[in-house]
């Protein structure tokens, strides 16, 4: 019930999405853009605004998810790929492709698979497996390292590109066309295992002997969590940027939304939605056209979180 | 229902921990473990619910090995309670209980009307059926504990661990749980490890003494929990009395 009532929020923001730009479009006008055939408003609307909801709308599954999965496994709120430099080091995997003429998205998966198991083989201890706390704490350094190598990389690269790629470094959608949607096709088929382990990472939560003791196969799906999450987050970093504060948000809001569980369907879904909402108003304000959506997610974002902190630290204390 | 353990010896990292262990526990009741700390208690707790592996040596449950069973089938035989329970912020006690059906689910499905009615019974045996709405957090010390017990015992396994359950606790909340877990030993076989002796007299069937990571002495309390055994196995003496005519035994330090 709840998933399907996040559902409808995330289809009737796309449909907003849709509508919304520098030419506003009434839901008639739009119901007939879409049925109309590529033809005058019809055209733009299938060739620019559509592929661009579409992948806005998955990249935001993926940040979701793997936000959620991460913040579980570490069990720190704070805890999501974008404090603990998996979203820079894949960003910085992009750059590097880019500029050597590979694929981004195999970029961006090199750098974010390099990064989880540098902080797998940093953090890890042979008496007590990998130690959550450092995992964060020295995922913090290595976002900082990933994010000055990515922009020194881009500021020696040349005035044109700069400009560009530091938008694309902040997060933004300018530029998604339909290769786009068929990148995040195969995405979504690769975050299926993250949505459905919803019970899995609930149980972690127990602490790995209870876990354990319950049945789990704590080290196997933990690394292969890790993993698919680490992809996951990558693949969407590739097609949009790094958007700011969305998979750490939409941890928190799927909790609220879900009595505190772990749901990742519900997180998918809250980052699809926030992404869809800083899009649009990305691209409603004119003037500031060239302002990136991922301003716009750490804008909302972030007093997102302070209330849901704070929300959860009274519930605590009370 | 045998369990026996043969020549047990257990590692964490490189340094061995658990020495040569050899014992059987008896097929009903509660055994208590004890030893001064770091002699390797919850080791050994934990190499019997098979959340460790064994380096070499065998862990029998009916004659079939421990650590080589699938971990779903394991986690409905063995159940374990870890020292320090994390549970997550909010959850109420009847979800927490329900996490302990975790082995009998289906992946995906949710929970049967048996797996219902053995979580309400788990939380009536431990006496929390009024408070299954509240949340843990939300418990005093003894509740919280009794929380945690009906989790092991929903998971209607045919052992149940427990990692020092009486910790922390002022003493109401220890008479009420050494109460709980007396009426409990009728039904499930406990594997409990202790501190106070005194509780160990009066709860367990069969005591465990280590010491070092080696077994000192195993049998009932009236001969584990003796003045010589007790020395050797704590390094102290100790005083043990039994109180007349309600053979109740209490046990310790000399030096107290």
């Amino acid at each position: 019930m709840r998933h399907f009532l996040l559902f409808l929020l995330t289809l009737t923001l796309a449909f907003l999405a849709l509508s919304a730009g520098r030419n506003w479009l009434s839901p008639p006008e739009l119901l007939e853009a879409l049925l109309g055939g590529p033809q005058g408003v019809g055209r733009m609307v299938w060739s620019l605004r559509v592929p661009r909801v579409l992948v806005g709308v998955v990249a935001g599954c993926c940040f979701g998810v793997a936000g959620i999965v991460f913040q579980s496994l570490l069990r720190n709120p704070l805890a999501s790929p974008d404090i603990i430099g998996l979203s820079q080091s894949a960003a910085l995997g992009a750059v590097v492709a880019l500029m050597a003429g590979l694929p981004i998205m195999f970029g961006a998966w090199v750098g974010g698979l390099s990064a989880i198991l540098l902080l797998a083989w940093l953090a890890g201890h042979p008496r007590h497996g990998i130690e959550p706390r450092a995992v964060v704490l020295q995922g913090l350094g290595l976002a900082i390292l990933s994010g000055a190598a990515t922009e020194a990389l881009i500021l020696r690269a040349g005035d044109n590109d700069a400009g560009m790629m530091m938008t694309w470094l902040a997060g933004t959608l300018n530029g998604a066309g339909w290769p786009e949607v068929h990148d995040a096709l195969w995405l979504v088929l690769i975050m299926v295992p993250l949505l459905l382990s919803g019970r899995t990472i609930d149980r972690l939560e127990l602490g790995d002997d209870l876990a354990r003791a319950l049945g789990l196969r704590v080290g196997f799906l933990r690394a292969t969590l890790g993993l698919n999450a680490a992809l996951v987050v990558a693949g969407a970093v590739a097609l949009c940027g790094p958007m700011t504060f969305v998979a750490l948000a939409a941890g928190p809001i799927a909790r609220l939304v879900c009595y505190g569980r772990p749901d990742p369907i519900a997180a998918a879904l809250a980052g699809a939605s926030f992404v869809t909402i800083a899009d649009m108003l990305a691209r409603s304000f004119s003037s500031m056209a060239l302002l990136p959506g991922g301003l716009y997610t750490a804008l909302i974002g972030a007093p997102i979180l302070i209330l849901a902190v704070r929300r959860q630290a009274r519930r605590e204390t009370s | 229902m045998s369990f026996t353990v043969r020549n047990l010896d257990i590692y964490l990292g490189r340094s061995q921990i658990l020495h040569d262990l050899s014992f059987s526990l008896p097929s009903r009741g509660v055994t208590g473990i004890i030893g001064a700390n770091g002699c390797g208690k919850s080791t050994l707790l934990r190499g019997l619910a098979g959340v460790l592996p064994a380096q070499s040596g065998n862990i029998l449950y009916e004659g079939e090995e421990v650590t080589s069973m699938s971990p779903r089938i394991r986690a409905r035989r063995i159940a374990l309670l870890p020292q320090s329970g994390l549970a997550p912020p909010g959850l109420t006690v009847r979800q927490l209980v329900t996490r302990g059906r975790t082995p009998w689910l289906r992946p995906f499905l949710p929970m049967t009307p048996s797996d219902q009615a053995a979580v309400e019974q788990a939380m009536r045996a431990v006496g929390l059926t009024d408070l299954s709405a509240r949340s843990v957090d939300s418990l005093s010390g003894g509740e919280r504990q009794r929380a945690w017990i009906a989790l092991v015992l929903a998971q209607e396994s045919g052992i149940v661990l427990l990692d020092e359950p009486l910790n922390f606790l002022d003493l109401p909340f220890q008479a009420e749980l050494v109460k709980l877990l007396r009426g409990l030993r009728q039904t499930c076989r406990i594997v409990i490890i202790l501190h106070d002796l005194t509780v160990a007299a009066r709860l367990c069937d069969h005591v465990l003494a280590l010491k070092s990571g080696r077994l000192v002495a195993s049998g009932p309390p009236s001969e584990v929990l003796t003045r010589d055994l007790l020395s050797a196995t704590f390094g102290v003496d100790f005083d043990v009395q039994d109180l007349p005519g309600t053979g109740k035994r209490v046990v310790l330090p000399e030096s107290f």
